[in-house]
């Protein structure tokens, strides 16, 4: 199965991008710059990210448009890591992050995170919530953990992108073994895993046109119908344990057109041909070849158009689930170099998040005051909502802190989270919004979390400031740097020692501390990746 | 048109003479300032949506067919309305079928929960890339009285099958609904209990604490606001204003049913949707314009077997709750200015299974209409002898959203602005006017 996928490598890898991305640049009449940009062009670390750059600052330019500032080492400490390893920054490691006198720490700081197991437990959990159909709350937790670690892995082992689609669609087996669970939550109806499948790895919203033909793109209904009937040998079996159903593939179950005994056949996306033959007659397997295959031009494109979103808070072309046409992204030269980078780079998606990291357009600064510049110009970075993992994962790490062995061996913790988690998910929503209502919030200011986190008694923070080698000030900046991940400005910690000694307040000390990391967590701050 | 057609500030006027106590006095003064400054003839209206979740037999409810192969072994009553009938099983609704407009025409082709769901909460299409908002978002924007410290749209035990039906979709999280939860009886509690999650503060919301914590909050928000102009921000802030005033304020005692005499709770019925029904009551007299509360729980309604003992219990516990609600809501002088809408996401199969269930079934259902701004005491729309199809005024789910538009003073062709700046109406359909008052 696996060598379906290994494509051999063209020896001319490494030119035949460059040449990419010289025809590119030659069309659009980037080159012009190219003595402005610091980097070497021709080494291999520099080509994609000065590319990228390349191609963005080129419409800016065109537009009149100047992009703002770059980061300071704190903004830019939080944004990698709450994008690369889900969580803000360890205090130890902002510190040691800010002190660091180096020219390239930013990218050592990039490599390290990529290479981290964080960054392969963030990824999992990326995977997991969109892999899963949006009443996900009906699966069995067990199953979803059993997905999750399936995916960490594969993440871990840094599987190549072709690789990890090719095994997660053509898994069988029960639903706590991993992917299985993504056809038993749709009850391995073809219908719905075809839908699934196209939005998620072909980013093609297909199903538009399960009723109609498509509004917007050229699919018909025979396109989505024929798609679908490589799903059609699915088969749910019964397991020995209750609630554990089986995936499986029944050759010679076809798929029939709504109230018809028409039988349809299997056709990949946009071709005509009957799909290549498989030894077995795996339908899924047929599929998949096609699939995460690089002569299929829509698989590489969703994949970076989904890495530019986890970083940039929206895809190159949007929603990310419905590109149907290049064209109609801010910048189809860059999707397309993305696209080929990855293809070029055997589908290592690590690579494609190493050379959007470090560039200039990801390392610019989120503040701004006054009229923004429009998100899709890239001048300027926006504010990205926190997950709930993200952010429960966060004040566990630096606020709640400690170990308490009551905590963790119960797992009452990880039950915590999943409340939380429960509470606070919206799946419509994209990083962009603040998909909370009044209930979330309510349970934000007086909620378990909360208590936890400003509690003497559980919270972890109250109990290492009170160290009697600190001062007041210097407590109240390591709150800060723990929430915030950022040192207060000197008339926040002016306030802040107000409140410590503010006489018309019944308080203990250890109180106080809990009511500034109360005021620290609520505020809008906590709640984004900068 | 719709908004010429009646003034509410006639309608609400004898409200204020029943003897109400002084907060709804400024509340419907702050109505009517808002009426004349803003020019809107809306303030002071209220929704109610009941929510059959499963999807409930018409046939054996508002549309029986006695006698007939599809009929199955309930009876049907008379109501006070003369020729209008209804099942045995829902007398005391029977008692104020003037109040009552049945839609007997609805016809969808979302035979799914989750999708019918979506559809019969939004009455625009399903699955597409577009986030419709519900119609519980849309009309809690539209009636919203300024200064309000209760939410604008409470959803009172909703199904956990399609949760997004329920969401403000491209309205944004200001207009989502505020949840409440049920809980299981306790063994020493007579009654279904309902709450809002952490609705009370650990902290007195009086004292000096409390108010320096939430100012060295604001400062907060101000500092690191100023330089992030971005709409996502906004809505934080927005939603945290809404949950402290919330919090600060009286009105949320709204949520504790236990001020209420067991007399009037047992009167609505002890299980979670009589309960809702009275806390949908105090919401109302407290301003909330839009509130939902579900019948069924889980998908109480999905009666693929055993169809009709389970009906006639879910009918009892339907006709307790609402009955009741709206009696008190007539005695209060509310009555007029609060509109019900009984749905589900589909109907049943006319066809009786092996099961003695009823299958899923969008063809051709009923819902109920009731209240201010609807002609009651009829029947609109009629299906065929055999159930199979609607054969006299049918109408699609759209049309029965621009129907409730406007029998709440909202033009169902009000357009809102999508993130991109598409304006959508609230709804396409066309409003009923044979059922409108």
């Amino acid at each position: 199965m696996a060598n379906r996928f290994a494509s051999s490598t063209p020896l001319s890898a490494r030119a035949s991008i460059t040449s990419f991305a010289l025809a590119i640049l030659t069309a659009t009449g980037a080159m012009a710059q190219s003595s402005q940009v610091g980097v070497p062009p021709d080494s291999d670390l520099a080509i994609p990210l000065v590319m990228i750059d390349r191609l963005l600052d080129q419409k800016l330019e065109s537009e009149s448009q100047t992009p703002v500032g770059q980061s300071n080492d704190a903004e830019f400490c939080r944004r990698l890591w709450l994008d690369l390893a889900g969580v803000a920054p360890p205090v130890w490691e902002l510190r040691s992050f800010l002190a660091d006198e180096s020219d390239d720490k930013r990218s050592r700081l990039i490599d390290r995170l990529l290479h981290s197991p964080r960054f392969a437990d963030h990824m999992a959990t990326r995977y997991t919530n969109s892999l899963l159909p949006g009443d996900v709350e009906s699966v069995p937790q067990p199953d979803v953990e059993a997905l999750q670690r399936w995916l960490r892995q594969a993440f871990l082992e840094n599987k190549p992108y072709d690789h990890l689609v090719g095994a997660f669609l053509t898994a069988g087996g029960g639903t706590d073994t991993g992917p299985a669970i993504f056809y038993t939550s749709r009850e391995a109806d073809p219908i719905k895993v075809a839908s699934a499948t196209s939005r998620l790895f072909l980013g093609i919203g297909i199903d538009c046109a399960q009723c109609h033909d498509h509004p917007f793109a050229d699919w018909n209904q025979n396109d989505f119908w024929s798609f679908a009937a490589f799903f059609s040998q699915l088969e749910l079996g019964e397991n020995a344990m209750p609630n554990n159903r089986v995936v499986e593939d029944r050759i010679g179950k076809e798929l029939t057109l709504m109230d018809t005994d028409q039988i349809i056949q299997p056709r990949y996306l946009g071709s005509d041909e009957p799909p290549e033959p498989d030894p077995e007659n795996l339908r899924r397997r047929q599929l998949t070849i096609w699939l995460a295959s690089r002569s299929n031009p829509y698989f590489a494109t969703a994949a970076v158009n989904r890495v530019w979103a986890h970083l940039f808070g929206r895809g190159l072309v949007n929603p990310i689930d419905e590109i149907d046409s290049i064209e109609h992204a801010s910048h189809p030269q860059l999707l397309r170099y993305l696209s080929a980078y990855l293809i070029e780079e055997r589908f290592d998606l690590r690579k494609v998040y190493r050379a959007i990291a470090n560039t200039r357009a990801y390392q610019r600064t989120s503040r701004f005051d006054g009229l923004r510049p429009p998100q899709n110009s890239y001048a300027i970075m926006h504010p990205k909502t926190l997950s709930p993992e993200q952010y429960f994962d966060s004040l566990r790490q630096n606020i709640i802190r400690r170990l308490d062995p009551v905590l963790s061996e119960t797992g009452m913790i990880d039950l915590q989270r999943q409340r939380f988690v429960q509470r606070m998910r919206d799946r419509g929503a994209t990083p962009m919004d603040y998909p909370h209502g009044v209930v979330q919030v309510l349970g934000m200011i007086n909620g378990p979390e909360m208590m936890l986190a400003t509690t003497d008694s559980s919270s972890g923070i109250i109990a290492a400031i009170e160290a009697p080698f600190l001062d007041d000030r210097q407590r109240i900046e390591a709150l800060f740097l723990a929430s915030l991940s950022r040192p207060p400005t000197e008339a926040e910690s002016k306030r802040f020692l107000d409140y410590l000694t503010d006489d018309s307040i019944n308080a203990s000390k250890p109180q106080r501390w809990g009511d500034l990391i109360w005021v620290l967590a609520n505020s809008a701050e906590s709640f984004v990746c900068p | 048109m719709l908004t010429s057609r009646r003034s509410i500030l006639t309608r609400i006027g004898p409200a204020a003479a029943i003897g109400m106590s002084s907060w709804r006095q400024s509340l419907l003064t702050a109505a009517s300032e808002a009426t004349a400054s803003e020019g809107a003839t809306r303030a002071g209206r209220h929704c109610v949506v009941l929510w059959m979740s499963g999807g409930p037999s018409q046939l054996d409810t508002f549309d029986m067919k006695p006698g007939t192969a599809v009929g199955g072994p309930l009876k049907e009553s008379q109501t006070s309305v003369p020729g209008l009938r209804f099942s045995e099983h829902l007398p005391k609704l029977a008692k104020q079928a003037e109040r009552l407009a049945i839609m007997r025409g609805v016809s969808t082709k979302e035979g799914d929960h989750a999708r019918g769901t979506t559809l019969m909460h939004t009455g625009n299409p399903v699955g597409t890339s577009l986030r419709y908002p519900s119609i519980g978002s849309s009309l809690s924007k539209a009636l919203a009285l300024p200064g309000q410290p209760l939410p604008g749209y409470v959803s009172i035990s909703p199904p956990p099958i399609a949760p997004q039906a329920q969401s403000p979709g491209f309205l944004g999280p200001k207009f989502a609904p505020t949840r409440v939860s049920s809980a299981i009886n306790e063994a020493d509690q007579n009654f279904a209990t309902l709450r809002v999650d952490h609705l009370h503060s650990p902290l007195s919301t009086e004292s000096p604490r409390y108010r320096k914590r939430l100012e060295l909050w604001r400062q907060q928000q101000q500092t690191f606001l100023a330089d992030r102009n971005v709409a996502s921000l906004d809505a934080q802030q927005t939603t945290y204003d809404a949950a402290f005033e919330m919090l600060g304020s009286d009105a949320k005692d709204a949520f504790d049913l236990t001020n209420e005499p067991d007399r009037v709770r047992s009167a609505y019925g002890a299980g979670t949707f009589g309960q809702g029904c009275l806390m949908a009551r105090r919401l109302i007299e407290r301003g909330v314009p839009m509130i939902e509360v579900a019948l069924g729980d889980g998908l109480g309604w999905d009666t693929h077997a055993d169809n009709f003992e389970r009906v006639k219990t879910l009918s009892r516990e339907l006709d307790s709750g609402w009955a009741t609600l709206m009696d008190e809501l007539a005695d209060r002088g509310l009555l007029e200015s609060t509109t019900f809408l009984w749905a589900g996401e589909f109907g049943r199969t006319p066809t009786i299974n092996r099961s003695g269930g009823r299958d899923h079934f969008p063809q051709a259902f009923t819902c109920v209409l009731a209240g201010g701004g609807i002609h009651g005491g009829q029947a609109f729309g009629a299906t065929a002898n055999d159930g199979a199809e609607v054969v006299e005024g049918k109408i699609e789910c759209k049309d029965l959203m621009a129907t409730l538009c406007a029998a709440v003073d909202v033009d169902p062709e009000l357009e809102n602005e999508t993130e991109e700046g598409r304006p959508i109406k609230i709804s396409e359909g066309i409003p009923v006017d044979n059922v409108l008052a």
